[in-house]
């Protein structure tokens, strides 16, 4: 039996917890929003695609800059051919494709030989950062430079840096090899390298899913939602992330994330910066945050940006067990990288970057997902227990449910303002429908998983490399 | 404390000249622009609540979640609504519009064979001007010689010239950059003017619009001019004109514009650490290329490569040909 006392002050202290909860989910969402409506002005005004004029001056210009593609892969025999063949076939004038095999126990290596009529190369592929031993050099030159490098199991990170060391081009873009890029993406991806060749020093493009997309000759031919409720889900969540938050940083060069499957960077600057670093779990993410570090530091101007034309279409996770294996990594990943870069977090020396990017990071994507699971948890605990009103549970539902609905349709209506748009009302119904739905279960165990991430990330548990189950691309039925 | 005043003069005129810089300044639009849609949504919430939910409910988080829930139903219904709008008409509108272009298509082409006479282009194109103009358009890009000659002698040609040059002047940076690079296939004397106020177009797409342009032009006096002014320009204008730059400049002309522009870059500055370390090599692996007959920038690149560059290593050498094109302009 409590007293009376005990009970108006515990009424007290619930009601406190629960308004902070309602104030601090209302503030990101409120944010999330700004940052969807900067994406809805941005979007269209600030970037000005290439013309057929310009782009076949490009081709022709002898000072466009070389592109080496680095595409790590690890057991990928069931989709390596296709994205292999898929960026061999790039419209690019200048670029060259380098697939690092991380000592895959499949027939990755074997597979890539047989399709690409691969030959021993004697080409050094030593360079500057220092990776596991590269056993040997593949080479094919037909229709454009292949190289593969097989080399010793060393991660993700490492693999990257072995092709970083190999490439020889200007600038190097790292996808994943479960990716496939459009055909004309390198053309919008080295733009704001033209543009501002001085400063610019990484560009990340947009990542799509393109589960029942239909895919021929390692090209997306038709766009469409998937028949998976669980891949729609996440391609609003993608649309919501790269078209409201991306674009939104990038404006004021403070993005802290650039793609791991689909990022472009300047190789000396890479390397300048000491590449990837194999010993952090989100390797992608862990670089940008170390870049804008650097050259805060060394006071050397530069630029970091995100364009949202050029995509690359990855799989998502079809099953719940991956799906949540993947975004504990992620996690992990964000909590890695914040935590070895924390003396940037408040420092008005770090600018933009130290001041909002970083403590928005800090306090909304690594420590949001607890928060919000405690919302959901007081609520429902204090709704059952009779310790709040039903109308304070249906005001922390309106901001997270309704707010979040909100934030996802307005998403969808971005994908609108692109190029690479679905083509067909029905798919966009469908996603609005899944913007709504997934507001509804599947936000809620996306944040109970990153909350458990963010518990291993500060446990300090390692990752390696993700597993993921391949469907390939075969052709699809229209 | 004079000198402090000063610095911190430059450093504040310094800061206000970054915060205007084309990219910034888009940001500070869209920026603007999102406060201004946002804050017009929360007068809207805030409206609802106290002229209307807190009369009707007593309870404020009640009051409360009902405006919120009301400006999001009517924000998520115009997205839905507006978004199968945008499609539905888009559809249509390219279904409609291929149809026009098809048959204007044909009967342009019919003209330039002598086959039609203008009038009659002029008649089949009164209700669909868009789908003509996208016509000619596409045709300009693809014809040369006396078929081009013949399609700039259709009326509706001088009338898109005429909207074409005011249409430079005026409109967003992509208006602009349509209009003049369609200039710069008319191959026509008349929009020189045009052509030469768009070289100073703050954006980078439009100044490449317009060297090419000019440099189309066979009857353009300011030919060496223009070609001796691309080493200024930045390094996107570079890039977008090369080709026709290279095509123009030739033999002894070229070689004083890359050679002499580009290869004292080359040589003495660049960002690369290597470049500093390997500087004399790289000067005299320089001139030792321009001796052999280096002739551009893509010669200088290739012989470098292919180890004619003397001593200096072909690695560095290419790095800091590349800086010296990106920094063209300091």
């Amino acid at each position: 039996v409590i007293s009376p006392e005990v009970d108006i002050y515990v009424h007290r202290v619930y009601f406190f917890f629960e308004s902070g909860i309602i104030f601090y989910v209302f503030v990101i969402n409120l944010i999330y929003l700004f940052l969807v409506a900067l994406g809805v002005f941005a979007l269209r005004k600030h970037h000005l695609p290439f013309s057929p004029a310009e782009r076949d001056a490009i081709r022709r210009s002898p000072l466009t800059p070389s592109i080496s593609l680095i595409v790590p892969s690890y057991n990928e025999e069931v989709s390596v051919r296709d994205s292999v063949g898929c960026m061999l076939r790039l419209d690019y004038p200048n670029y060259e494709v380098i697939v690092v095999n991380d000592g895959s126990k499949d027939r990755t290596l074997e597979l890539l030989i047989d399709q690409f009529k691969l030959f021993k190369s004697a080409r050094s592929v030593a360079g500057p950062i220092e990776t596991k031993t590269v056993r040997k050099v593949y080479e094919s030159t037909e229709p454009v430079r292949l190289l593969v490098i097989d080399k010793a199991n060393g991660g993700k990170a490492d693999s990257i840096n072995a092709g970083i060391n190999a490439a020889r081009s200007d600038l190097v873009m790292v996808v994943d090899s479960d990716s496939l890029i459009e055909r004309d993406g390198l053309f919008e991806m080295v733009k704001p390298f033209l543009e501002d060749p001085e400063r610019m020093i990484a560009v990340g493009g947009t990542v799509r899913a393109v589960n029942d997309c239909e895919v021929r000759s390692g090209m997306v031919r038709r766009i469409r939602t998937s028949k998976s409720l669980l891949a729609n889900f996440q391609s609003v969540e993608y649309l919501r992330a790269f078209f409201g938050g991306r674009v939104g940083f990038s404006l004021f060069n403070c993005m802290l994330i650039i793609s791991g499957a689909f990022g472009l960077f300047r190789r000396d600057r890479a390397i300048e910066v000491g590449g990837f670093d194999h010993s952090s779990i989100g390797e992608d993410m862990e670089l940008v945050v170390r870049m804008h570090h650097y050259f805060i530091d060394k006071k050397q101007p530069y630029r970091i940006a995100y364009v949202a034309a050029p995509v690359c279409w990855t799989e998502v996770p079809q099953e719940w067990k991956i799906l949540h294996r993947q975004r504990k990594r992620w996690q992990r990943g964000t909590v890695d990288s914040l935590w070895r870069h924390r003396e940037m977090l408040l420092n008005p020396r770090y600018g933009v970057v130290g001041m909002f990017a970083f403590p928005y990071f800090v306090l909304f994507e690594m420590f949001g997902p607890v928060v919000e699971t405690l919302g959901y948890a007081l609520t429902v605990i204090g709704l059952t227990f009779h310790i709040i009103s039903t109308s304070v549970a249906i005001l922390f539902f309106t901001v997270s449910i309704a707010f979040g609905i909100l934030l996802s349709t307005s998403a969808v209506l971005l994908d609108e303002l692109t190029p690479c748009r679905f083509p067909n009302w029905r798919n966009t119904l469908t996603l609005f429908a899944a913007a709504v739905l997934e507001n509804f279960g599947f936000r809620q165990v996306l944040t109970l998983w990153r909350a458990q991430g963010l518990w291993e990330g500060i446990r300090g548990k390692k990752t390696s490399w993700g597993v993921m189950v391949r469907r390939g691309f075969s052709p699809s039925k229209p | 404390m004079v000198e402090g005043a000063r610095r911190r003069i430059v450093q504040a005129r310094d800061f206000v000249k970054r915060c205007f810089e084309p990219h910034r300044r888009g940001a500070l639009v869209a920026l603007i622009k999102a406060s201004v849609m946002i804050g017009a949504l929360s007068e809207l919430g805030w409206l609802l609540d106290t002229r209307y939910f807190s009369r009707r409910y007593a309870q404020l988080p009640i009051s409360l979640a009902w405006s919120m829930l009301s400006v999001i139903f009517l924000v998520t219904v115009a997205e839905v609504y507006g978004s199968a709008m945008l499609k539905l008409r888009s559809t249509r509108r390219s279904r409609l519009s291929e149809a026009a272009s098809l048959r204007l298509t044909a009967m342009v082409t019919a003209y330039i064979a002598g086959e039609k006479g203008p009038e009659e282009i002029e008649l089949a194109a009164k209700d669909s001007r868009k789908d003509l103009e996208k016509c000619i358009a596409t045709a300009l890009l693809r014809l040369r010689g006396s078929a081009l000659r013949r399609l700039c002698e259709l009326p509706a040609v001088f009338k898109l010239r005429d909207k074409w040059i005011a249409q430079s002047r005026k409109g967003d940076a992509e208006q602009r950059r349509y209009a003049v690079e369609q200039m710069g296939l008319l191959r026509d004397a008349a929009t020189i003017p045009a052509l030469e106020k768009a070289l100073l177009d703050p954006v980078g797409a439009v100044e490449a619009a317009a060297v090419r342009g000019l440099l189309q032009l066979p009857t353009y006096q300011k030919r060496d001019e223009l070609l001796l002014s691309l080493a200024g320009r930045s390094y996107l204008v570079r890039v977008l004109t090369a080709c026709e730059s290279a095509d123009e400049a030739s033999g002894v002309r070229e070689r004083e514009l890359e050679v002499g522009s580009l290869l004292a870059l080359a040589c003495a500055a660049g960002p690369v650490e290597e470049l500093a370390k390997e500087e004399a090599a790289a000067r005299a692996s320089c001139l030792a290329l321009a001796a052999q007959g280096a002739t551009g920038f893509d010669s200088l690149r290739r012989m470098s490569a292919a180890g004619e560059a003397g001593d200096a290593p072909a690695e560095a050498f290419g790095a800091s040909l590349a800086a010296a094109a990106r920094g063209g302009r300091t």
